[in-house]
């Protein structure tokens, strides 16, 4: 067999790629890089589902509860008169949604299949209604976040999320981060167990897996991950609603990453990026945009079953990993 | 009556019985397994044989009845603690990962053995204890030569290898076998048996088989269960001699296969 690895045209696309985010700001408008931003965002919250959908088997319907709730947190503990430090607020965020995770996975892992779908669908929608209903959170109106958190360390302040371009590099930097993150999770012991999960799950377990403490903890991961996302999200827009952790949120992400490729690593953030510039697009297109918009995941769905990161990579030959320590 | 060449029990089961509404798929079942000992379940379908095996292997709870192996009680344990105390089982209906190769499979079954898999950093396959254990597994099946080849493309036969080769990577001390050689060609069959022959030297296999030839041949102590009950048990000589066991279940003709000796 041919050897199918990451060749040397894959690293120059990836060189392409870098440069083009990295230079983008210089020439892009101001419209166009909170959008990137936006994209980048959305592709973390991809990922973090990708995660759940394309690796270990759960399809969670209801993972906009991690990233609204992120949310509402940062906007809980932001001071109304100055910036939170994002040192402390965005690990209570991730941390937060972390252990939302743990709350709901414990429970929803217990079912399967069309059960499971239901039962996460079930708890966001109970969030959501909670913080509609809560006018301590602002209720359906929302809550604002009326400052940027502060990255500063001490007076070391170099970079300033008031900016939109500094926002714009955090943001790149951190879909970066997650895509390693997550690359090194897949090849460690948890991840060639969570993938067993997805491919067989009654064998896992009579190989001696206890298969739900690694479906728990890969559903918190994620939560936390998504987590990261609704954290940013909040801090870019400055606001956040129970629109956030509600289910037609949940159904863009899974699109999202359906549209990109479940199961492939970069798939979820083609993905968002696909999903929020037809959102664009066919916005100004016609006010029919919904249907045409649905037209065209129809059409993907059917003739890409791998998505669009199924477009770039032929069947991959598992390799044997021959390296020694 | 007691066998004089009855070693102690590894596995013990006392009144095990599964209900499946007014079914009693398994009926009462008292049964001893010898270690180190090869005893093949046998009896006509529906019997309750893979009902009891896996019952044995966690994958159901029974309604009543003990299992224990050798003092400790192991009746509700879940399959993967029961795994982890050396009880492996393989599968009537081959159960792969079909797009993984022959090395990951096994892999995946010799990393369960890991006190802990929740292990995020390191990359998985630098484990040395590890891929040796996928090595020798891979090498006990006769798939050391097919190693990097993806499960879904192997032949049926070497398929079953396989399936037998990565509970084999878990390291068990009870092997459960559902229909071995279900399915296989002669070839197959002989290679297979040949596998299983080496491996009834270190282990306790608790075997399900329809090829009399093979079962008459091989086991040690053969039980015979019929309606989910267990009719006889024995030495192959005193299966044979069985008047119960010809009238219920080997059949009345001379011509019946394996029934004459």
């Amino acid at each position: 067999m041919t050897n199918l690895r990451p060749t040397r045209l894959y690293l120059l696309i990836a060189l392409c790629i870098v440069i083009a985010v990295g230079l983008f700001p210089l020439f892009g408008e101001k419209f166009h890089i909170l959008l990137a931003t936006r994209i980048f965002i959305l592709a973390i919250f991809a990922m973090s589902l990708n995660l759940l959908i394309g690796f270990t088997g759960l399809i969670s319907f209801g993972h906009a509860a991690f990233f609204g709730a992120a949310g509402y947190i940062l906007a809980f503990v932001a001071p109304e008169d100055g910036a939170a430090a994002f040192w402390w607020s965005a690990p209570l965020s991730i941390g937060g949604a972390a252990l939302l995770a743990a709350g709901i996975g414990w429970m929803s892992i217990r079912t399967s299949g069309v059960y499971f779908i239901m039962i996460t669908l079930a708890f966001a929608q109970m969030l959501y209604f909670f913080f509609n209903d809560s006018p301590y959170f602002g209720g359906s109106d929302g809550a604002f976040i009326y400052f940027k958190p502060s990255l500063a360390i001490g007076s070391f302040d170099p970079v300033n999320l008031d900016n939109r371009v500094h926002f714009y590099y955090l943001a790149a930097i951190l879909v970066l981060v997650v895509w390693a993150f997550l690359a090194m999770l897949l090849r460690s012991p948890f991840g060639q167990v969570i993938k067993g999960l997805r491919a067989n799950e009654p064998r896992m377990r009579a190989l001696g897996y206890p298969t739900q403490r690694y479906k728990l903890v890969s559903f918190i991961i994620a939560g936390g991950l998504a987590g990261l996302a609704g954290y940013l999200n909040a801090a870019q827009s400055g606001y956040i609603s129970p629109a956030h952790l509600g289910w037609q949120e949940s159904g863009s992400v899974m699109m999202m990453v359906i549209l990109g490729g479940m199961g492939s690593l970069h798939g979820p953030i083609l993905g968002a990026f696909t999903f929020v510039l037809l959102h664009d697009i066919l916005r100004d297109l016609s006010q029919h945009w919904l249907l045409l918009m649905g037209g065209v995941i129809v059409a993907i769905v059917l003739f890409l079953p791998n998505g669009l990161a199924g477009l770039f990579t032929r069947k991959r030959i598992p390799q044997r990993d021959d390296d020694h320590d | 009556m007691t066998d004089p060449t009855m070693r102690d029990p590894i596995l013990s089961i006392k009144g095990l019985t599964k209900r499946f509404g007014a079914l009693a798929a398994v009926d009462d079942v008292f049964l001893d397994f010898a270690s180190g000992e090869t005893h093949a379940i046998i009896g006509p379908n529906g019997a309750g044989k893979t009902t009891l095996i896996n019952l044995l292997s966690g994958d159901l709870p029974p309604t009543t009845g003990t299992i224990h192996l050798l003092d400790r009680d192991v009746t509700a344990l879940a399959p993967d603690r029961k795994s982890q105390l050396g009880i492996g089982r393989t599968y009537q209906k081959t159960n792969i990962f079909p797009d993984e190769t022959c090395f990951q499979n096994c892999w995946l079954a010799a990393q369960s053995r890991l006190p802990s898999s929740m292990r995020f950093f390191r990359r998985a396959h630098r484990r040395a204890d590890i891929r040796a254990a996928t090595e020798r597994a891979l090498a006990l099946c006769n798939l050391d030569a097919r190693a990097d080849v993806i499960a879904g493309h192997l032949s049926y036969g070497e398929q079953r290898q396989l399936e037998i080769g990565m509970t084999l990577a878990t390291d068990p001390k009870i092997l459960l076998l559902d229909e071995p050689l279900a399915g296989m060609s002669a070839e197959e069959s002989v290679r297979t048996m040949a596998l299983l022959t080496s491996l009834a030297e270190n282990l306790t296999l608790i075997l399900i088989e329809h090829d009399m030839d093979m079962v008459f041949a091989f086991a040690q102590t053969i039980t015979v269960m019929v309606n989910g009950q267990v009719l006889e048990t024995g030495t192959p000589a005193q299966i044979r001699a069985s008047a119960a066991v010809r009238d219920a279940y080997l059949g009345h003709g001379p011509t019946e296969q394996g029934a004459t000796p």
